[in-house]
């Protein structure tokens, strides 16, 4: 049985949660204006974000399976707001693209965009995330309906998939953080399924117990 | 050309003008301390005295007149794997690279191979300082006042012989020093090569020095091969190995990823890289990108070496 979560830690907790994720943003920002981001402060920008956003997406991801796990109801009451915070950083990361890197020169966006796989997959991905967040207003989701919500929010597997492909097309060389967010991803869909499994299995025994009585 | 005008109306409306204003002082500064140097009544040594490895520095008028990037600019964001993969692994990691002694293995066919120490190579010649475009692949670049003398005159002095059609250069191996190289990112030693009509163009230059200096090492220390026609991770760093053969060596980044990376490597915006459009990039210090010409701007120069090749196929 979950643990009912008090309030006033939930509150807490988001609040910490705010803060913790704006923290990058923030410390980016000052970074920049500091003038402590290297030869090409645009880049670093771009890739950190990039990096916040996926790793945002994945440790929304992990939340459910932690709930499951632990019992816990508070990591199911910050789940909205990390993966609007995957969102924000990456819509930022998409934004530093067309504006540190490109200046907003539209034909060489469309350039980029029409030539460079990493770029496509990338930008499917953040579409995918449109209809997420729409539906992550309380009102939408309930007019949606739990069972579409849910089906609608597997997509963000999808979404993390493709967040890892288009590192991985632009990576050179050997990089092991890439190695780690493929595993995490990997590790989190097979906690999906077996979850899946465990709940179809427990829905069977259900249905076995109603129907053993009438032996009688 | 539409795409241009697009490219300068963006470098208008650049990001914010403190920074730019900041950008330009630096190198503005540095171009000043450079006309100082020049100039024998304020500074102790006189522009005639200005050496490296006791030759004297010529300056080579038929250059860019662009200007410099800054100098720690291009000494602080450097590929070099063998110091590591980062762009400021290079320079973090400088002190791995051990250039005294340096002899460079010349071998194949050649009249006179040997090992030839780096003092032998030098000596008698004129050295001189040219300011070349350098181009990466991975869409930045650099305006760089090399200093050095041409690959032909070198040569020209080891008679190749009828055979020599191609130049195999490769860089310092030493797995025991240099951090990058204890890890599989290429093939190790880094390998690269010319036809040899590129290798006697009189725009490739072996590379001593940069900005009147030394190389350091990140740069490539002690000596290393610059072809500003072609992207940059043909002009290998650090030399330990010229060898004259008959056949087209395989480079390094070509044996890692044939698709992306081709023999010649000419700079050519035309043609497709799956990683970076090669239409734009961005000079080091400047915030706007820039179109990327053919050649890198060589064309003038270069383009009869390719008459007749298919540039999408020989990419």
């Amino acid at each position: 049985m979950p643990v009912k979560a008090a309030k006033s830690t939930i509150r807490l907790l988001r609040l910490a949660l705010f803060i913790g994720m704006s923290l990058p943003l923030l410390g980016l920002a000052l970074a920049w204006h500091q003038d402590r981001l290297g030869v090409i402060p645009e880049e670093v920008v771009l890739h950190s974000l990039g990096r916040w956003g996926l790793y945002a997406l994945l440790a929304t991801l992990a939340l459910g399976p932690l709930f499951r796990l632990t019992h816990r109801l508070e990591f199911m009451m910050i789940r909205r707001q990390l993966g609007l915070w995957s969102f924000v950083y990456i819509t930022a990361h998409l934004l530093a693209w067309a504006w540190l890197e490109l200046h907003w020169v539209w034909t060489v966006v469309w350039l980029e965009l029409s030539q460079l796989l990493h770029l496509q997959i990338g930008l499917f991905s953040w579409l995918l995330l449109i209809p997420l967040v729409i539906t992550s207003v309380p009102l939408l989701q309930k007019a949606l309906g739990m069972p579409r919500w849910r089906w609608l929010h597997r997509l963000s597997y999808l979404c993390a998939a493709g967040g890892i492909l288009h590192f991985f097309l632009l990576a050179r060389g050997f990089r092991a953080e890439l190695w780690l967010t493929l595993l995490a991803l990997v590790l989190l869909i097979i906690l999906r399924l077996l979850d899946a499994k465990w709940l179809s299995y427990k829905a069977e025994l259900q249905v076995r117990r109603e129907q053993t009585p009438s032996r009688k | 050309m539409e795409r241009k005008n697009l490219l300068t109306q963006a470098s208008a409306k650049r990001a914010s003008p403190e920074r730019v204003i900041s950008r330009r002082d630096l190198i503005k500064g540095s171009a000043a301390l450079g006309l100082a140097g020049l100039m024998p009544g304020l500074i102790s040594t006189p522009a005639a005295a200005r050496l490296l490895y006791g030759q004297a520095i010529a300056s080579w008028t038929d250059g860019t007149n662009e200007e410099p990037t800054d100098q720690a600019l291009a000494s602080s964001y450097n590929n070099f794997f063998e110091l590591g993969t980062g762009k400021s692994d290079p320079k973090d990691n400088a002190h791995f690279l051990r250039t005294e002694p340096w002899s460079v293995r010349i071998e194949g066919e050649i009249a006179k191979p040997g090992l030839y120490p780096l003092e032998d190579l030098l000596a008698g010649r004129t050295l001189e300082e040219r300011i070349y475009r350098l181009r990466c692949v991975e869409t930045w670049s650099k305006v760089i006042p090399w200093v050095g003398f041409p690959l032909a005159d070198l040569i020209r002095r080891l008679a190749p012989t009828s055979r020599a059609k191609y130049v195999l250069f490769e860089s310092i191996m030493d797995p025991d020093n240099l951090p990058g190289q204890r890890r599989p990112a290429l093939d190790w030693p880094y390998q690269e090569g010319l036809r040899i009509d590129e290798a006697m163009h009189p725009l490739t230059l072996i590379a001593v020095g940069m900005y009147g200096e030394m190389l350091p090492a990140q740069n490539g220390a002690p000596l290393r091969l610059v072809v500003p026609w072609k992207y940059g991770f043909k002009s290998i760093k650090s030399i330990a190995r010229i060898r004259f053969q008959e056949t087209q060596p395989l480079s390094s980044w070509e044996a890692k990823q044939p698709r992306e990376y081709g023999f010649y490597a000419n700079v050519n915006p035309e043609v497709r890289h799956p990683r970076w459009l090669q239409a734009t990039e961005r000079r080091l210090g400047e915030r706007a990108r820039i179109a990327t010409q053919m050649f890198n701007g060589y064309g003038d120069q270069v383009a009869h070496l390719y008459v007749g090749m298919d540039l999408s196929i020989h990419f």
